[in-house]
């Protein structure tokens, strides 16, 4: 069982699809296709943000970024606590 | 005193200064100079701050508008639930522990609650004293310190970009809950898909824990995940004789004055003679009080006229006979009271082992001072745990699973966990555990921690409770029937 972040809420070995560059890569797994990223969400803030400062007159579509990226970090979110999404204390 | 709106867009260019220059670009820092690498609810606390300081700069470009604030009190709500719900994970560890390196004695998650709070909390003296909101205007040009704002803005999102690259990955990969430190070398990134299990969507996760109904139990012997057992057959049959309000939910018999204690699904404590046909003493707990008293499941003797009961959330009282017990001082612990008993104690036994499950017995070891539980199986957790706890200070003093010992063997794909123990005593330096599922009888060595002998009991409905009497064995059931069976030899 690991002791870190959120290993305890999961007993046993925690099934990881790792990815090192420049290694024989593991299979990808079932979660290819989702896209909740920490990366992708900094560019779309990124994004927004130039927006704001630089094109100024484009608030909709500045807005629109921003609400992507609340969802993105969400569905982040999300995915991370999916096993239990309350704390693990007594209620 | 008001704020005008330009007062408004200069204090929230600061604002996101501060936020972005302290926390957010600290946390890069962090990585860069310490290896510091966000797990993934961390980084979904970053980013709800990067987030917040993203609407404080609509503000400053365009005015309040109703949407940017509505906006950044839903990201400050959000945030709080993160930080409170990543919190959770760790708070309840031993002192000192937690996830990454604390800051000034703080972990992290805990700092992301607390700027969650000053952010909402800066939103809304903001809020405060802001001017009446005037109809929405065009883009207006920032000032010098909501210039800088932005400027800081894309540097420290561009470097968070960095860290997420090298921590997280591209997409489609997202962070992981147990990330390695934080290295510009790219063959130690790992990037993963770990977060996708378990599979399901789950409110409580391993805290989802049904309570036990030992009534729908399977009492056949047969089985049983102990094959070709013994029969014990029971000998005779007894009777509560007293009167109890509610149903049998557990028992107990002094062997030095023969009185029985027993508890009923009630919250009833009832001491009755040897012959258990007249009540000396009786009070109905208050369960709602304090200590959460849950249903009542277990009751031992501790010697000098101590009494103990535990419920199923192993909350337990110690109560005392006490013919000058003081109404006032008592009223608070019982809802029925026959004014002669006293509450001694009152608290909750913790155990390691058996945390997320709960229990439906209670013994006491008179050589160890010890009370003894055992668990009792769920969907979660198939363990039977055995905890000792100390009688002096009622902390767990040691737990064991114990093993099938010799002679006795397991159906394949079975486990000792499949009893449902709904009785026990110590009797002889042996603990007898009687299941309500497979009617079974066990002994477990206290000492080697094994079951040294099991014996199939027919006949018996919903035990609730077993004690020794000489040379017998007494098996109560949830009806007041209790089963007289001989003792086996050890």
């Amino acid at each position: 069982m690991s002791v870190r972040g959120r290993g305890q809420e999961r007993p046993g070995p925690i099934p990881v699809t790792r990815v090192i560059p420049g290694r024989t890569l593991a299979t990808a797994g079932s979660g290819a296709d989702t896209c909740a990223m920490e990366f992708l969400n900094f560019l779309i803030i990124g994004w927004a943000a130039w927006l704001l400062w630089r094109r100024p007159e484009r608030e909709r579509l500045a807005f629109l970024l921003l609400v992507v990226a609340c969802l993105l970090m969400a569905l982040g979110f999300f995915i991370g606590s999916h096993g239990s999404l309350v704390p693990g204390v007594n209620l | 005193m008001a704020l005008s709106e330009d007062r408004l867009r200069s204090i929230l260019a600061w604002v996101v200064i501060v936020l972005i220059g302290g926390p957010v670009l600290g946390a890069v820092l962090l990585g860069v100079l310490h290896g510091d690498s966000p797990c993934i609810l961390c980084w979904a606390e970053r980013v709800g701050m990067v987030l917040i300081a993203l609407t404080g700069l609509f503000v400053v470009r365009y005015g309040p508008r109703p949407r940017y604030l509505g906006m950044a009190v839903l990201l400050g709500v959000w945030g709080v639930y993160m930080s409170l719900r990543h919190s959770g994970l760790h708070a309840a560890r031993d002192v000192g522990q937690g996830f990454s390196a604390p800051i000034l004695g703080v972990h992290t998650y805990v700092w992301a609650l607390v700027i969650y709070v000053i952010a909402l909390t800066v939103i809304g003296v903001l809020l405060l004293f802001v001017k009446q909101i005037g109809p929405a205007e065009g883009a207006r040009e920032p000032g010098r310190a909501g210039r800088f704002a932005m400027g800081l803005f894309v540097v420290v999102v561009a470097a968070n970009a960095l860290q997420a690259f090298a921590s997280t990955g591209p997409p489609p990969w997202f962070g992981q809950g147990d990330p390695v430190r934080l290295s510009w070398n790219p063959t130690h990134w790992v990037w993963s898909f770990e977060e996708l299990d378990p599979p399901y969507v789950s409110l409580r996760g391993s805290w989802t824990i049904p309570r036990p109904d030992p009534s729908v139990a399977d009492p056949d012997p047969a089985h049983g995940p102990l094959a070709g057992l013994p029969v014990l057959a029971v000998s005779g049959w007894e009777r509560l004789g007293a009167p109890l309000a509610g149903a049998l939910s557990g028992f107990a018999r002094d062997s030095a004055t023969g009185r029985c204690l027993v508890t009923t699904d009630r919250f009833g404590v009832v001491l009755l003679d040897s012959a258990t046909s007249r009540v000396l003493h009786q009070v109905v707990l208050d369960p709602g009080f304090s200590v959460d008293v849950s249903t009542l499941a277990g009751a031992a003797f501790l010697g000098g006229d101590t009494l103990a009961v535990v419920a199923d959330n192993k909350s337990w009282a110690l109560l005392r006979p006490d013919l000058r017990a003081d109404e006032r001082a008592e009223w608070r612990h019982f809802l029925s009271w026959d004014g002669r008993v006293s509450e001694v104690g009152l608290g909750r036994f913790q155990t390691v082992r058996a945390h997320q499950m709960y229990v439906r017995s209670l013994a006491f070891d008179p050589a160890a001072q010890q009370l003894v539980t055992v668990s009792v199986p769920n969907p979660r957790h198939h363990q039977l745990v055995v905890s000792r706890f100390a009688r002096g200070d009622m902390v767990v003093s040691s737990e064991f699973e114990p093993r099938a010992g010799a002679g006795l063997t397991l159906a394949p794909g079975r486990s000792l966990a499949d009893y449902l123990v709904t009785g026990a005593t110590v009797a002889g330096g042996r603990l007898y555990a009687i299941s309500a599922a497979y009617s079974t009888l066990l002994e477990i060595d206290l000492q080697d921690q094994t079951v040294r002998g099991a014996w199939a009991v027919p006949g018996l409905v919903h035990p609730v409770g077993v004690a020794a009497r000489g040379p017998q064995l007494l098996i109560a059931q949830s009806d007041g029937g209790i089963a007289v069976l001989p003792k086996p030899a050890p």
